[in-house]
């Protein structure tokens, strides 16, 4: 599935419309060679089951939660899945913060505690993903949702969470991707005018040596660099 | 002339990224009008080194490397986190033996931060001795960690489904020695602070925060506990054998720098009880549970989080197959918890700002990654 199909004319589409198909499934086997980091499997052994994740049942909580936000966004605005026995809920990107604010104020929910938002380049789509949980109901969930590379833009939950500022800065610094309505959307961890976004898997791991801004590459008469730049081999 | 005709504008003053007092390498701009803080912007980063786009680029299990150099007060805690999610992902269960090991080794390397943070935080409000007190416990400690793992700070000690290698012979009876020494010392080093007048006046009321805005900046561990807020992972939700320990979740209610002080003194109390209890319990048997000879978990995603000296430590870790992770990241507790100190700092004293700061606790590595 690519970037263009993930979300056809999902904006124009009334919020009714299904998306459980359009989101559903993982990316093809044909973008995860590409990606960097897949290996294929070792030679002879037999895929063992379905992984751990998917083979816990879902917990009392999930099944609960799955209900609640059901009838509050409908059956087909959303896609559920359940990893480790808990609630994954994928949404448009459009949605996400109605449903991060709703998710706040419902005294059924009360995801009170942002536990960490995180940003994944799956090549072919980005993926926010928001860890929920809520310190007096002690159940939690996580909210996914998926951007496009061509547009990479999701709405900042700033103002349900004030704990979302660093990290939202951090994902578009990481991923290069707009987040709108945040109020300072500086850099955060990376140097002061590098213009890079490490965490894409677009940005290799360049070894020292290589031109690249805010390192030095001319230190005389040392031959450090070109050790370096050989893999240690000269 | 009259006071109140006298024009004043408010001051941006500078601390860091080299002062003493920030632990690390952490800059913070302070708005001041007088010797009163009005605003405070932090500037983080100084020590990047880009542990997840790294992890991407290691096998599953020499993540664990860079782990011990996030937080690397608490190497233990760490490794704890990463190898659950990866047992998880893989399937395996680890033996009964590595669990208590991992317990003992994770709440021990908890006394041991909380005593560096006791030293420093004594060091911050100007009483040099305490440092020393809690230093002579700490090192008792880095020489179990270093009789057990062979390294001091950087432990790379727990693998999947176990770890690295057994307990040394007589650890058992070494670690209740040390556990009695270190009780006393906790004991001393009470008397040395808590009472103090002159500590009690620097702390006291000094950089309050509500509990519904520490929950709302998503602050956690010892910060959130002194706010009366009775969260602790250990106990919502249970990782490794901490279901069958008997321990208390110390809270406090004001929510300022001596509260925080408070909680964690008394954690190290409940760590102590916490590794009594899996010295009496910890069974003969294999280090190591059944493993698969190629760490190569299918492709699926968990996130985990434990309990770390610092607060709620949390790894995503995403497999797509293959021999690498496909996505680490790693939720740091400090991370969190300094977003909250704009609010903490406000109408403090400038020289109350770097007691505040000590009360966080920060570990810039973890900050930054």
């Amino acid at each position: 599935m690519t970037a263009e199909e993930l979300r056809p004319e999902a904006s124009k589409e009334p919020a009714s419309q299904p998306i459980a198909d359009e989101v559903k499934g993982e990316a093809p086997s044909a973008d995860a060679a590409q990606a960097p980091a897949a290996r294929p499997r070792a030679a002879g052994r037999a895929p063992a089951g379905p992984p751990p994740g998917q083979q816990a049942p879902p917990t009392a909580d999930a099944v609960k939660l799955e209900a609640i936000f059901k009838e509050i966004l409908g059956e087909q605005a959303m896609k559920v899945e359940y990893n480790f026995g808990e609630l994954v809920l994928t949404v448009l990107p459009e949605q996400i913060l109605e449903v991060c604010r709703i998710g706040r104020t419902d005294p059924r929910l009360d995801f009170n505690y942002l536990r960490s938002l995180s940003g994944v380049d799956y090549v072919t789509h980005f993926e926010v993903v928001y860890h929920l949980y809520s310190l007096d109901k002690l159940h939690k969930i996580t909210l996914k949702t998926r951007i496009s590379h061509e547009e990479p833009e999701v709405d900042s939950v700033i103002s349900v969470w004030s704990g979302a500022d660093w990290h939202e800065r951090e994902l578009a610094e990481m991923f290069d991707i707009n987040v709108k309505g945040h109020p300072n959307l500086v850099p955060l961890l990376l140097d002061e005018g590098v213009d890079e976004h490490p965490l894409l898997k677009s940005h290799p791991l360049v070894p020292m040596g290589e031109d690249r801004p805010g390192v030095i590459t001319d230190l005389g008469e040392s031959d450090w660099m070109g050790y370096r730049a050989s893999g240690g081999k000269e | 002339m009259a006071l109140d005709r006298l024009q004043t504008v408010d001051m941006t003053i500078n601390m860091g990224p080299q002062h003493p007092s920030t632990h690390g390498v952490f800059r913070m701009v302070l708005r001041v009008d007088g010797e009163r803080i009005l605003d405070c912007e932090p500037y983080i980063g100084y020590l990047h080194r880009g542990f997840e786009k790294l992890s991407e680029n290691e096998n599953y299990h020499t993540v664990l490397i860079h782990l011990d150099r996030t937080d690397y007060l608490a190497g233990f805690c760490n490794e704890m986190a990463y190898i659950i999610a990866l047992e998880k992902l893989l399937g395996v269960v680890p033996s009964e033996r590595a669990e208590y090991i991992r317990v003992i080794m994770c709440e021990l390397n908890r006394i041991a931060s909380h005593m560096m943070f006791y030293g420093a935080l004594g060091a911050d409000a100007g009483a040099l001795t305490p440092f020393l007190y809690a230093f002579r416990e700490r090192e008792r400690l880095q020489g179990l960690f270093e009789a057990v793992s062979g390294a001091r700070m950087m432990f790379f000690y727990f693998r999947a489904g176990g770890v690295r290698i057994d307990l040394p012979d007589g650890f058992i009876r070494e670690c209740r020695r040390v556990l009695d020494a270190v009780k006393f010392g906790i004991d001393e080093c009470d008397k040395l602070l808590t009472n103090n007048e002159v500590f009690i006046s620097r702390t006291k009321g000094i950089g309050a925060i509500s509990a519904a805005a520490a929950i709302d900046y998503g602050c956690s561990g010892p910060i959130l506990r002194a706010c009366g807020v009775k969260e602790d992972v250990r106990r919502s939700e249970p990782y490794s054998i901490y279901d069958r320990l008997d321990f208390d979740i110390p809270v406090a209610y004001s929510g300022d720098t001596y509260d925080r002080y408070v909680v964690r003194m008394e954690e190290m109390r409940q760590s102590i009880r916490i590794v009594e209890q899996c010295l009496d319990q910890i069974p003969d048997g294999p280090f190591m549970g059944k493993v698969p000879r190629f760490i190569r978990p299918e492709p699926g995603e968990v996130y985990v989080r434990t309990e770390n000296p610092r607060g709620d430590y949390g790894i995503y870790l995403i497999s797509r197959g293959g021999d690498y992770p496909y996505r680490v990241k790693l939720r740091s507790p400090c991370f969190c918890n300094l977003m909250a100190l704009r609010e903490m700092l406000k109408d403090c004293y400038i020289a109350d700002s770097v007691m505040v700061l000590g009360s966080l606790d920060i570990v810039l590595g973890e900050v930054d990654r």
